[in-house]
This record gives structure tokens, C-alpha cells and sequence, in this order.
């Protein structure tokens, strides 16, 4: 059961973006930094480490993160929950996690990786 | 005179090369070269309403991505997936194609629908209601812009 990082280019990027990765003991590390979000806004996620346990399925980020708790904005789940936008009759319901960040699969965890590119 | 191309003669040492050679080998071939270079600057953008996919600038940008699923039993089930380049302002749209075995115990009781949706990726889901096990590939088009 190994990670998957899924590189996905973002060649307008200017501040730095957090970073993720998971080792083999499920330890969840975030290197600060910022998300995008929709209409061209951006998260700040803080540098932050989180242990996954066997029913964590999901990692989300929330738009507002819980003021004062550890690993703010940081949301784990069994399942992954709805996320960015849902289109909608007449246009786009923005949801309250801004993005799902990674989820396991099969073969072991993915996981976003943002790369700054042009 | 249109201008055709001849595979460029190897020349040898003590040829005497004639005119006929020369028009062929090194007039010819510069006008053929010279006209499929000046066409290369007849290709122009993409006009209205036209987007090409996957590529990163840009006001409007399509990207298209696959992901497996396959169900054991009746529930819920959900596929996650990257786009190559995330989008710098806003995903607008995600339309869902599916290509799924069938056999007869999961006939008319299944579901398809794109759960969620960002500017980096999306996730598909499956609500499996009928009894068998199924294995689908979700193809997505996602719809946004850059700017």
C-alpha cells in the first residue's frame, strides 16, 4: 500500500502552496501554505501533522477552520464529503470544505500535490 | 510553379553538376521548404467558441480525465481524480460519461453523478442498488476558467 502523488500544474501560482505527504506510518505532514479556492481566492493552510487512522478515507480542507483547535481546516472523514462547488439549478452552491486534499483507494492513499509550472 | 520536394541527391567527388541538378536538388527544395514554412504562419488561434483541452493559459479551458470504480454490493461508492493543471479561478462545469459492465442482477437500479467538484479535481460517485457488483470508468470533462 503505497502513496500517490498527483501532480497537477498550476502555472499561475505565485504564493507558495502547502504541501502534503503521508509516510508509511499513516502520519499525515502539512508544509504551510495556501490553497486555491474558487473565483481565484486561496486557503492558508498552517504547517501542521495529523496521525490517520484505519477509517480515515478522506483529508478536506475547510473553507473556515475551528479557531483554536489543533489541525484547523484540516478535516478527516470515512467518506469523501462534498466539496469546491455543486452545480445547482441557476448556477454554483459553494460547499464548506474547499477541496478535497487526498483519499484512499485500493492501492493506498492519493494525494494532491500542487507544482508550480510556466 | 509549384515547388515539389526530391530527396536531395549525395553528391560526389568530381561531378560535374548540370543545371537540370541544381533546379531540382537546391531551387526546388528551398521554394518547397520555403512555402510550407510561410503556411505554417496561416495557422491562426482558435476562433469563438472553440477551446482546446488541456492546455494551462487561457480564459476558458477544458480537462478531461478518467477514473475507475468498481462496487461489491449494494452502497455508495466514490472515485476521486487530479485535473493535469489546476484552474486558476473558477471550475464552472463537469460533465460525466460512464462505460460500465452490466449483467442482469444490477440492471435499471444504479446511479451515476459527480459529487464534487474543484479547481484542483472531482470526485464521481455510484449509488449501486442492484445486488450485483459493477465495474465502471468515469470519463470527466471539466469546465473552467484561468483568469
Amino acid at each position: 500500500m503505497g502513496v500517490t502523488y498527483e501532480e497537477i500544474g498550476a502555472p499561475w501560482f505565485e504564493p507558495p502552496a502547502a504541501a502534503l505527504m503521508i509516510d508509511e506510518h499513516d502520519m499525515l505532514t502539512i508544509t504551510g501554505g495556501y490553497w486555491p479556492d474558487v473565483g481565484g481566492a486561496f486557503v492558508h493552510v498552517e504547517d501542521q501533522q495529523v496521525q490517520l487512522l484505519a477509517d480515515d478515507n478522506a483529508v478536506l480542507l475547510a473553507r473556515e477552520g475551528e479557531q483554536g483547535q489543533p489541525g484547523a481546516g484540516i478535516v478527516l472523514s470515512d467518506v469523501v464529503l462534498p466539496y469546491g462547488a455543486l452545480p445547482v439549478a441557476g448556477g454554483l452552491q459553494i460547499q464548506p470544505h474547499v477541496d478535497l486534499l487526498a483519499w484512499r483507494e485500493a492501492d493506498g492513499w492519493h494525494v494532491k500535490r500542487l507544482v508550480q509550472e510556466g | 510553379m509549384t515547388a515539389t520536394w526530391t530527396a536531395p541527391r549525395t553528391w560526389a567527388t568530381g561531378e560535374v553538376v548540370t543545371e537540370s541538378m541544381l533546379n531540382t536538388h537546391v531551387r526546388d527544395n528551398l521554394d518547397w521548404l520555403k512555402a510550407h514554412a510561410d503556411a505554417r504562419s496561416a495557422v491562426h488561434a482558435l476562433g469563438s467558441g472553440e477551446y482546446i483541452v488541456g492546455t494551462r493559459h487561457g480564459k476558458y479551458r477544458i480537462e478531461i480525465k478518467t477514473v475507475g470504480l468498481t462496487s461489491s454490493g449494494d452502497n455508495i461508492y466514490t472515485a476521486s481524480g487530479s485535473w493535469d493543471n489546476a484552474f486558476g479561478s473558477s471550475i464552472l462545469a463537469v460533465a460525466l460519461g460512464v462505460v460500465s459492465t452490466y449483467n442482469a442482477s444490477d440492471g435499471g437500479r444504479n446511479n451515476h453523478w459527480i459529487q464534487a467538484m474543484s479547481t484542483t479535481g472531482f470526485t464521481a460517485a455510484l449509488g449501486d442498488s442492484g445486488g450485483g457488483n459493477m465495474g465502471c470508468t468515469y470519463y470527466v470533462w471539466g469546465f473552467g476558467r484561468d483568469a
